[in-house]
């Protein structure tokens, strides 16, 4: 596995704090960053430069799908995972429209992102 | 845009806590209070929410003042009412139906849970909406006239087409082009990408389902087609549709008639279908991913998109256009300068005018109001290129200074006046020399940094957007 790095935004402190408990124990994944909303998510992912973006869909100021298009327009962009409460058609739809790699159900969050994280981490080019 | 954060007023409290309790318990954020004067408004945005449940109302003025806060933003989150508001409908409130949606009580959860999942589609539906330009492809190249002359000649014929072209060329506006040109304008437009939807669930959002038909079916649903009825379906990304619903999509074309996921009635229909795709069918078809049968079908009229690169003229006249687009929807705003301009024409633009929209958006984001020089631009916009001169700057900073006045004209002088039109043309010269690092700036002036920043404060620079600053860290 290689080493990936990942920047974690939600406006949550328990949902972050929740997620980098669960992130800790994982050897190949480095949260390199945390954010509470679009905007610093996109000026964190600017400077940090993470391998991935897990993106929350719904946030003050500004929210993910808006951030994950601004994002995806940065040079080298990272591979941005939208995670919403509603896990439907159309909103999987608005998160690929905005230019998401992937989209999970914020109910099943860690069965769903880790493998993807994993496959991510499996693969050239995204450490 | 938030979608888990659900406003609840009620001045019956032992109500409201009970709905907040059942918001706590679907992992959502209630937040319950009994009357609106609670709520300390300047701090919010209507959008704070994703909806707002109302119910008992005592202090009718407090109510009045929310209520026309939350009016005053078009994308405002709907209003859940409570049973003792069902019968005064939405006039009592001068609300659009489409904003007042009864809830009963005791509540029943799957009727919330779907006017949550609905509530939040809206709003992405509107800020996508808002988003999106009108009227057809902006341009004048002679590629984009051709590309009008097409729209026009087959919108008001009721024939299939399908749009082709590179990613984020515009085939989305295209089709809304059509349909607003046609004699199904005042029917509906449906929209679905058939690629961003798993294949095991793209039969049932194309063509409905009834309840029970599978696990999670709780409630029978209308699929796109029915919900297009009289109108136009746009089927994006055509060519990513598994083999199976290939055949299913090729029998409603050639019938007009299809059923439901788990249902035995066929049901007719009458809509226009444009189907669109990056992606080369006839090469699908030669591998075995895209049925020849079904190609034919849908390229009755077919109408290929240019891509950016190849009428790099229009550049121009698509940056106003989005920059007005922006303003429009209150998404901020942004000017370029010549130079960055220049610059990026002669980048190949791989994601072509969706690119551009997202680069201006961001740079609305991060210069609001401001003035984007070819150096401000990311990155890969650059490489390779260099850099004209940006004098004009310069120049523009200079004309600003005020003369300098070391005699005392006859007329006399606003001595006050004078001097702080020196100190502010100063300090926009040290801000610009210092790419907006206050601190830097403060450096150049021989000031504190917390005194240049009492006085951009004082001249109010910087807030009006005609400067981009910098936090120092």
């Amino acid at each position: 596995m290689n080493r990936l790095t990942v920047l974690l935004v939600d406006d949550h402190d328990g949902f972050l704090n929740a997620a980098m408990r669960h992130f800790r124990n994982v050897g190949w994944l480095e949260v390199v960053g945390r954010a509470m909303n679009g905007l610093e998510a996109i000026s964190q992912t600017e400077q940090l430069k993470p391998a991935v973006v897990l993106m929350d869909l719904a946030m003050p100021e500004m929210g993910g799908l808006q951030a994950t298009r601004l994002i995806k327009a940065q040079t080298a962009p990272p591979y941005i995972v939208i995670a919403s409460h509603f896990d439907d058609a159309e909103h999987r739809e608005h998160a690929a429209r905005a230019g998401a790699d992937a989209f999970i159900s914020k109910l099943n969050y860690v069965q769903e992102v880790m493998p993807i994280l994993a496959r991510l981490a499996g693969e050239r080019g995204h450490v | 845009m938030s979608e888990s954060r659900v406003l609840v007023i009620d001045a019956d409290r032992g109500r409201g806590e009970r709905i907040g309790t059942i918001l706590d318990f679907m992992d959502l954020t209630p937040r319950v209070v009994t009357d609106a004067d609670e709520l300390h408004l300047s701090r919010h945005d209507p959008q704070d929410w994703l909806a707002v449940v109302l119910g008992e109302v005592t202090d009718v003025k407090s109510w009045k003042a929310f209520l026309d806060w939350l009016k005053r933003d078009p994308l405002h989150p709907p209003i859940l009412a409570l049973p003792e508001h069902h019968l005064d409908g939405p006039q009592a409130f001068g609300l659009h139906d489409a904003n007042f949606w009864p809830l009963d009580y005791p509540i029943k959860q799957p009727q919330l849970v779907e006017h949550l999942r609905r509530a939040s589609i809206k709003k992405m539906e509107d800020i996508a909406d808002a988003g999106v330009p009108r009227g057809g492809p902006t341009g004048s190249s002679a590629s984009v006239q051709k590309l009008r002359r097409m729209v026009e000649q087959v919108a008001s014929f009721d024939t299939t087409v399908l749009i082709l072209g590179e990613s984020g060329t515009g085939k989305e506006v295209c089709a809304r082009a059509i349909y607003e040109r046609s004699a199904r304008r005042n029917g509906p437009f449906v929209a679905v990408n058939c690629g961003a939807i798993p294949a095991e669930l793209l039969e049932s959002e194309l063509f409905g389902h009834e309840k029970g038909s599978f696990t999670g079916a709780i409630t029978a649903r209308k699929g796109r087609f029915e919900l297009a009825e009289g109108g136009t379906l746009f089927l994006d990304e055509i060519g990513d549709m598994s083999m199976p619903m290939q055949v299913k999509l090729l029998r409603v074309l050639q019938e007009r008639s299809f059923e439901r996921v788990g249902g035995s009635d066929t049901i007719r229909c009458n809509v226009r279908v444009i189907a669109a795709t990056h992606r080369n069918l006839e090469e699908a078809i030669v591998k075995g991913s895209f049925r020849e049968d079904l190609f034919y079908r849908l390229n009755v009229f077919p109408i290929e998109m240019p891509s950016l690169r190849d009428r790099r003229e229009d550049l121009p006249e698509l940056v106003a256009a989005l920059t007005k687009q922006l303003e429009k929807s209150g998404r901020g705003s942004v000017r370029l300068s010549p130079e960055a301009l220049q610059v990026l024409q002669a980048y190949p633009w791989p994601g072509n005018v969706r690119e551009l929209s997202n680069l201006i958006e961001r740079l609305a984001v991060l210069h609001p109001g401001g003035l984007v020089r070819a150096r401000d631009l990311p990155a890969r916009y650059r490489d390779g290129v260099e850099l004209p001169e940006e004098n004009e700057l310069d120049a523009a900073i200079a004309n600003e200074s005020p003369s300098s006045v070391d005699t005392l004209p006859a007329e006399g002088i606003d001595l006050k006046d004078h001097i702080a039109r020196i100190e502010m043309s100063l300090i926009r010269a040290a801000l610009e020399r210092a790419d907006g690092v206050v601190a830097h700036a403060a450096q150049l002036l021989g000031l504190r940094r917390t005194t240049l920043v009492e006085k951009l404060r004082k001249y109010g620079l910087g807030r009006d957007g005609d400067l981009n600053l910098t936090p120092d860290s």
